[in-house]
């Protein structure tokens, strides 16, 4: 199907959204029951067309690994070596446009792969390994992102080589050398202009190298990240499923409103002036935030962008907003942080991207337009990177100032009248938004379908709250935290989403005893009640008698620590 | 073949200027603008035209002419370039005018350097001059004059 048709479709339906959206703001006003269940037809509709709409633009990766098995026989054939490919996962699905955006990053990994990963067939025996060497390709869908491994069993980078390269081509100063740490080198691999290859062939030694790989995996949302041994290397490229929809937060700056993509996104901190919270301080000409272990550089949004006159350290109060660019953690500073939210993302005029801090632009519910950032292009902008090359910076503190409280961390929510609740991440699994309209009553349980699965409903505010508030605090959606039990979804209902927060694993016992609360706990200069989720499963019978506890918490935990915010 | 030519007409400042009826899409009322920081000083921000972002571009500022004095332009004037929406926002449209080809005629070589780039010629009416604009030039000639 023509790809530009389908954009404008998927143009057509983003739009049907929007209007949707001031449909229901009327339906919700409205006492006519005939127009209020049309507008949920409609509602229904939409949804549903969106989601296909969506569906459509998918295709199996094998579209591009199809070339792949010949680009692997011919890179041999030149070099003298044998190579097998293995594929895994052919037949995950990605955005046609995230597709064409892989192709020439995944070509130039293999070729690298083959080149220099796998050694000569009589290097290998010597080294009591095949002669065929393996080019493993795998890919997978992981928290709303696709995951793609090139791996190869071969020599691994050559640490040495990769550092005195560097100094020779001056990327790095010999005595900085001695000091830095090892995923650092990694980074070297990465600097434009590397290459080992002190002949250029046809295949490598260019010098246009893994820098150009990351920077165009940047570009549409994604990481690499390399890791290596003498048994092999592997590159692991996270990428979006999409580049037509992503996950954004919307922050405000001098009265404007802004999206920070959800892929560069890390945490969110308040800092109030003369509080317990973080404090800004400035190194090196740099204003850095304190944050556990690390120094984090702020970029001033209001300065940056000159929309704002106010200075810094005029302000009492700010929100920080923890991002990751070009490897680095950098804290940008607005004035407030509104909410998370899928975004269709649209193009715009190369005008506007001459300032390389925007990659598009978005239309928000209420018809208005928001710019989204750029990250990487916002922190080169800010000259903020090369000040920190320059000076020598270090992110982390040193061992003396190490935060020693424990800490858990925990995402936040609001009920309906109740604020500043706290579930610990390990029992998150999404974080989701459905519309009431798709709420099913299936005995006497409250289900809605996800993923192909039904999932059961606890409303939260039934038991923290009283069961009346279910029939006047929600509006047309509702906002629901998942989690799994034994594979199965259970949906927790709140409010709405606050924050990932870090909160100190000394809980205060309140008494009497609140129902589904394990206790408090003090964040900053407010109090979060920790959610007894064990307690809540009991009371909606949801808890599998054969499980212990323990097992269940070491199943949920998450790999890194991260949710995968979705609404 | 017919000599024929329609051109939309509007005004910027007190000037009366025209584009040919082709490049139009359509004609909308100025809904809100969502300013982009560090854009050009030409383009005003973005629109929402049902579901598409429109770059607005002032024209004043554009062709060089004073701020409107309220700071107010009524119209946007829809035009397509390089697949990109583009909406002149221009202070009043006036009508369709349908002009013989062979009474057009070159810029007059007393306008300035930068005006002359972007009117490719006028029309001489009863009561007034109609500057025929450029579009591809008015679009591609903004530059991004940061003063960074």
């Amino acid at each position: 199907m023509n790809v530009d048709l389908l954009d404008k479709l998927m143009n057509l339906v983003s739009e049907m959204v929007l209007a949707r959206n001031r449909l229901m703001s009327f339906a919700a006003n409205s006492i006519d029951p005939q127009f209020t269940n049309t507008v949920r037809t409609i509602d229904f509709i939409t949804l549903d067309l969106q989601e296909r709409m969506m569906k459509t633009r998918m295709q199996p990766i094998s579209t591009v690994w199809s070339k792949f098995p010949r680009l692997v026989r011919d890179a041999a054939q030149e070099t003298g070596k044998k190579v097998e490919l293995i594929q895994i996962g052919a037949e995950t699905e990605l955005d046609r446009s995230v597709l064409e955006s892989i192709r020439d990053p995944l070509i130039h990994i293999i070729r690298n792969a083959v080149d220099h990963g796998i050694e000569l067939p009589a290097e290998r025996l010597a080294k009591g390994k095949r002669a065929v060497g393996t080019v493993t390709l795998s890919s997978m869908h992981e928290s709303g992102m696709i995951v793609i491994d090139v791996r190869d069993d071969g020599a691994g980078i050559n640490i040495p080589l990769v550092v005195k390269m560097a100094v020779q081509k001056g990327l790095v100063s010999a005595e900085r050398v001695q000091k830095i740490a090892y995923g650092e080198i990694i980074d070297l691999i990465c600097q434009p202009g590397f290459s080992t290859r002190e002949t250029i062939t046809t295949m490598s030694g260019r010098g246009v190298g893994l820098d150009v790989v990351r920077t165009n995996v940047q570009k549409i949302g994604g990481s690499v990240d390399i890791s290596t041994s003498d048994q092999g290397t592997r590159i692991r490229m996270r990428i979006p499923l999409t580049l037509a929809i992503m996950p954004a937060l919307f922050v405000e700056c001098a009265g404007q409103r802004f999206a920070v993509p959800q892929n560069n996104l890390f945490e969110m901190l308040r800092y109030e002036k003369n509080s317990e919270g973080p404090t800004v301080e400035e190194i090196y000409g740099v204003a850095v935030v304190r944050l556990r272990t690390k120094l984090i550089p702020l970029i001033y949004l209001g300065r940056e962008l000159r929309i704002d006159s106010q200075s810094l350290y005029e302000k009492d109060t700010f929100n920080i907003v923890v991002v990751q660019a070009a490897g680095v953690e950098i804290g940008l500073v607005v004035d407030k942080v509104l909410f998370m939210q899928e975004v269709v993302v649209k193009s715009v005029s190369e005008l506007l991207r001459g300032s390389g801090i925007y990659s598009g632009a978005t239309i928000l519910g209420d018809g208005r337009v928001a710019m989204i950032f750029d990250i990487g292009g916002l922190a080169l902008r800010s000259g903020l990177l090369s000040k920190l090359n320059e000076t020598g910076f270090r992110a982390d503190i040193p061992e003396v100032v190490q935060d020693i409280v424990q800490t858990q961390t925990m995402l936040m929510f609001n009920l309906v009248e109740t604020e500043r609740v706290a579930i610990p991440l390990y029992y998150v699994e999404r974080l989701e938004m459905f519309a009431m309209s798709r709420v099913e009553r299936q005995g006497n349980h409250d289900v809605i379908i996800y993923r192909d699965q039904i999932m059961k409903l606890v409303w939260l505010s039934d038991f923290i709250e009283s069961p009346e508030i279910r029939r006047s605090g929600y509006g047309s959606h509702i906002n629901v935290i998942v989690h799994y039990q034994a594979e199965r979804p259970i949906g927790f209902v709140v409010n709405s989403i606050r924050d990932i927060v870090e909160i100190s694993s000394e809980i205060v016992l309140i008494s009497p005893r609140q129902q589904g609360i394990q206790g408090s706990a003090i964040l900053g200069d407010s109090v979060v009640s920790i959610l007894d989720v064990q307690e809540i499963l009991r009371l909606n019978q949801l808890e599998r008698s054969n499980d212990s506890v323990d097992e269940r918490d070491e199943g949920l935990l998450l790999e890194d620590g991260t949710v995968q915010v979705t609404t | 073949m017919s000599s024929v030519r329609s051109y939309a007409t509007f005004y910027s400042g007190r000037i009366y200027f025209g584009i040919s009826t082709a490049e139009v899409i359509e004609l909308a009322k100025v809904a809100e603008i969502t300013p982009v920081p560090l854009a050009p000083p030409a383009v005003s921000g973005l629109i929402n035209l049902r579901g598409q972002i429109v770059t607005a571009i002032d024209m004043r500022q554009r062709l060089g002419l004073q701020p409107a004095p309220n700071s107010e332009v009524s119209v946007t004037v829809l035009i397509e370039k390089f697949g990109v929406l583009y909406g002149l926002l221009v202070d009043q449209v006036s009508d369709i005018l349908e002009l013989e080809h062979t009474h057009f005629e070159p810029p007059p070589s007393n306008i300035s350097q930068s005006a002359k780039e972007l009117i490719m010629g006028l029309h001489k009416l009863p009561d007034n001059l109609l500057l025929i604009l450029d579009t591809a030039k008015l679009v591609q000639g903004i530059s991004s004059d940061d003063p960074k």
